[in-house]
């Protein structure tokens, strides 16, 4: 009687908990509800913090800038902004006109003004706030110049000038004074002394006050307060658990019209789950319980792909995140050019695209993605894997083979590189293992080097390192490469961890970025691919694919390349299939 | 009996302290261990990635000493250093902000304890009675005694991750029986809100993996003391004078052994605070032990520090108790 009881009750107890799994979502009648996977939390979603892509994502859902980039087309369109701003040139600054959209407006219903731009610029430039990052993205404006006859029109004035200026200029989200100042303490403190010294400006009584209020962290997760001119507001976030967002029930910019696709806000709910555990998410996913699952590791990607595709679309364009095997040119042993380059000959390019990217990376002859047709290097060939050529240039380049490995006359010891990556990274495991089985096969000693990732950045930027193996972030607007290849770059001043360079391709650098003229920029920027395909500080390994997959229940994906791969207002229910 | 208590609890104290202040003065001394802003992915504009570091590091307090004396070369910086403002803080109850929100590092811990706790001590709960009656069960029955210590050493073998996901893909997988939630809370669940028996669904997997995993600590240990313990005189004694099997086991036999089974006990009670790592990535719960994994790999030193301080803590007392529980059952081990 009691066993019979007890499994009675497991019974209903397991039915009872089926009952109780997720199910489909509701669907509003405003639009659908989306979810999506993401492997961590947004950790803050401070509009001035932004600590990852996550934050980022989330961010453009709530708050709007100037401009934005629409991923499909790989281009700078105008989003609180009317039009592009007009440039222009004036002795040694640079001058951004700028309109605000005349609809655009708060959710207080005021219009957003050039005031608005003015306060945004005075909390990006504000000491002692968590605003670093974007504090010195925006560094190059000095000033901003409102127009008395028209309060939506203004001007960003720029010290000196870059092409990129007109793209960078329209990147910071534009914030409501009404909400994170409602005293107005920033509105009498001039932008220009904001950027003065950070220990006089603190002193200031309002900007203490000001910091003190701003740096509250409960604010940013109030949906009260955390709430921008974008379409969606936040509903809840459970830290390291899911983030949701809704959709406002009135917009500014629903009245727009012809709707362009910036402007585009469909679904009326946002569910960001975290999943850290990829096997997880792939069972999730399968069980309805996502929708999205943006940068899906291969090996999920190509099953999925084969038993599951009445359920979902799969897209993997080619991304901007190159895997690069970089080498310390300063090293004794790699500061002979064709001891680098034969190096770069015994990486299996296509075991390496199999292995780790299941066939679908990109392969490139530089930094530049060649999507970029204007500006790749089509000409240089692609390096194929080849131990002849490697061992020639060896040679050449002073080492003898010996039984014990490759020896110059004068050294003790032969030649073994050590190999450097992130700890706990497969493709990068995956990676090295490769290589160093093709050197082993020319008798050339790889020894691996798993560090852990802040170590990792130390060896690095101190130059501790013979090879190390990196995925660099990239995008299709700018070409300013100083920070990775300059020689102010080295060690603690930028990223440029090859510690390549010399006065010339210094100048070179400078040039390209001053450049505006797209032949020109084109020409440099092939002299540039070229001398780094001849120096080989680094060599390219692959672009990675934006593996994605969706839910057949949604349309107008719109993927690309571009961070976060997919554009999420724009999703639609797809018609249903007869 | 007293003072021996407290002259445990004072070297307990003491030990907490000090592992709490080597966590912190190794995180704010070692080379690449300190919170950086730019990873190597990410390039501030070219001439500006000095400054920003330097800002932020500003912000975050890090740029005094982080002692008060340097060893080599020799010097002395006084009381301006970033132990002396911890130390100050810590002694008024403020184990300071995480570098990564600002919010305080007692909300972040209280928040993934509202999740790790019911998760953990149901657990600890579940193994231990399991582990109890188990080995009480067995202990008369030298056949099953080895299969089930086969059995024990098996799943003591298995990675918990292993178990995690063997449950997940057999009761959580559309192909089998997806009789649970894959992952997560329900939506209206937060670590921050009061629990509710919407939770149990998603906990019964993740409570099922970490009990199995942890019954042969508690069991095997146990079956061993108790075999032991059955052919003594006194056994046979009880035996001669009538006791029935039941009152022997659990009159005569468990009191000899409770000091194995406390013991034993003892060193997983950190472990309900300290979260567990492995079945919080696998079902994507937010505890405790994705709290402190995801602060190493930020360098969230204050969280870090907060959470050591916490399990140390926990620990000393699980030993002060198993000590004064054990000491009861038998004053000869005080």
């Amino acid at each position: 009687m009691f066993r019979s009881a007890v499994i009675g009750g497991l019974l209903g107890g397991i039915l009872g908990f089926t009952a109780c799994s997720p199910s489909a979502p509701p669907q509003s009648a405003s639009g659908p509800t989306v979810r999506v996977c993401w492997p961590r939390d947004p950790e803050s979603l401070n509009p001035v913090t932004l600590p990852n892509a996550y934050a980022v994502q989330a961010n453009n859902l709530l708050y709007q800038s100037l401009l934005t980039v629409d991923g499909p087309t790989r281009r700078h369109v105008p989003w609180l902004a009317a039009v592009l701003p007009v440039v222009e040139r004036r002795d040694s600054l640079t001058y951004l006109h700028y309109r605000l959209h005349p609809q655009a407006a708060w959710d207080n219903g005021q219009p957003i003004q050039a005031q608005d731009v003015v306060f945004t610029l005075k909390v990006l430039n504000c000491p002692g706030l968590p605003n670093e990052g974007l504090r010195s993205l925006v560094s190059f404006i000095r000033a901003v110049q409102v127009d008395p006859a028209d309060p939506r029109r203004f001007t960003l004035v720029c010290r000196g000038y870059a092409p990129e200026y007109r793209d960078n200029s329209g990147e910071f989200p534009i914030l409501p004074e009404y909400l994170i100042d409602p005293q107005a303490r920033l509105r009498p403190v001039p932008l220009q002394l904001l950027r003065q010294d950070d220990s006089l400006v603190s002193r200031l009584a309002p900007i203490r006050a000001f910091q003190e209020e701003f740096n509250q962290a409960s604010r940013w997760r109030d949906p009260r307060t955390l709430r921008g001119s974008g379409p969606y507001q936040l509903a809840s976030w459970q830290s390291g658990q899911q983030l949701t967002l809704e959709r406002k029930p009135r917009w500014w910019a629903d009245s727009v019209l012809p709707r362009k696709p910036a402007l585009a806000a469909n679904p009326a709910r946002i569910e960001f789950h975290v999943v850290p555990n990829p096997a997880t998410a792939l069972l999730a996913l399968r069980r309805g319980e996502l929708d999205v699952y943006p940068h899906m590791p291969g090996p999920d990607f190509a099953r999925l792909r084969a038993n599951d595709s009445t359920k979902f679309r799969f897209y993997s364009p080619a991304s901007y995140r190159v895997t690069v095997l970089e080498m310390n040119v300063q090293h004794p042993a790699l500061r002979d050019v064709r001891t680098r380059q034969a190096v770069a000959l015994l990486v299996d390019y296509k075991q390496l695209l199999r292995a780790t990217q299941y066939g679908q990376g990109q392969r490139s002859t530089g930094l530049i993605s060649p999507r970029e047709k204007w500006a790749y290097h089509d000409s240089l060939p692609l390096r194929a894997y080849s131990p002849p050529r490697a061992t020639a240039l060896l040679r050449q380049a002073g080492w003898q083979q010996t039984p014990a490995g490759w020896r110059r006359p004068e050294q003790a010891t032969p030649l073994s590189l050590r190999l450097f990556y992130s700890a706990g990274d497969r493709t990068f495991e995956t990676i090295a293992l490769l290589f160093q089985q093709s050197a082993r096969a020319v008798g050339l000693s790889v020894t691996l080097h798993p560090t852990e990732s802040g170590q990792l950045s130390e060896i690095r930027r101190n130059g501790e390192f013979d090879l190390n193996l990196r995925t660099l972030y990239g995008n299709p607007f700018a070409y300013d490469l100083r920070p990775l290849l300059h020689t102010s770059s080295i060690g603690r001043g930028g990223a440029n961890r090859s510690r390549f360079g010399n006065a010339a391709s210094d100048h070179l650098l400078e040039t390209l970025y001053t450049t505006e003229d797209s032949v020109t920029k084109k020409r440099l920027l092939q002299r540039l691919q070229t001398l780094l395909y001849q120096q080989v500080p680094f060599t390219p390994l692959f672009f990675e694919p934006n593996r994605l997959a969706v839910s057949r229940r949604f349309d107008q994906v719109r993927p690309s390349g571009l961070e976060p791969g997919y554009d999420l207002p724009a999703f639609s229910l797809a018609p249903a299939q007869p | 009996m007293v003072r021996a208590l407290l002259v445990r609890t004072a070297r307990a104290l003491s030990t907490a302290w000090l592992i709490a202040s080597a966590i912190f003065l190794l995180s704010r001394s070692l080379p690449g261990s300190g919170p950086r802003l730019l990873t190597d992915e990410q390039a501030s504009p070219f001439g500006q990635q000095a400054t920003t570091e330097a800002r932020y590091q500003q912000r975050l307090g890090l740029q005094t000493p982080p002692f008060y004396f340097r060893l080599l070369p020799w010097r002395w910086h006084g009381t301006p250093n970033q132990y002396h403002s911890w130390l100050t803080e810590l002694a008024q109850g403020n184990l300071g902000t995480s570098f990564r929100d600002d919010m305080a590092v007692t909300t972040h811990l209280r928040q993934a304890l509202r999740l790790t706790l019911p998760l953990t001590v149901s657990a600890l709960l579940l193994s231990a009675g399991a582990a109890l009656l188990l080995a009480q069960w067995a202990v008369h029955r030298p056949r099953w005694y080895h299969w089930l210590l086969v059995a024990g050493y098996f799943l003591d073998s298995l990675p918990l991750f292993v178990v995690g996901m063997t449950l997940l893909l057999v009761l959580a997988n559309p192909d089998f029986w997806p009789l649970f939630p894959a992952y997560g809370l329900p939506a209206a669940a937060s670590p921050a809100g009061t629990l509710s028996w919407e939770m149990v669904p998603y906990l019964v997997l993740p409570v099922a993996a970490l009990t199995l995993t942890s019954v042969p600590a508690l069991f095997l240990p146990l079956a061993a003391a108790l075999r032991e313990q059955a052919p003594q005189l006194y056994v046979t004694a009880a035996r001669a004078k009538g006791a029935s099997r039941h009152r022997i086991s659990w009159h005569h036999l468990l009191p000899n052994v409770m000091p194995v089974f406390l013991t034993r006990l003892a060193d997983l009670v950190p472990g309900v605070v300290a979260g567990a790592l492995v079945v919080e990535v696998v079902f994507a719960l937010p505890g405790m032990g994705r709290l402190l994994a995801e602060a190493v790999a930020a360098r969230d030193v204050p969280i870090l520090v907060g959470g050591v301080l916490l399990v140390a803590c926990v620990r000393l007392l699980a030993w002060l108790l198993a000590d004064f529980t054990s000491a009861l059952v038998d004053p000869r081990l005080l």
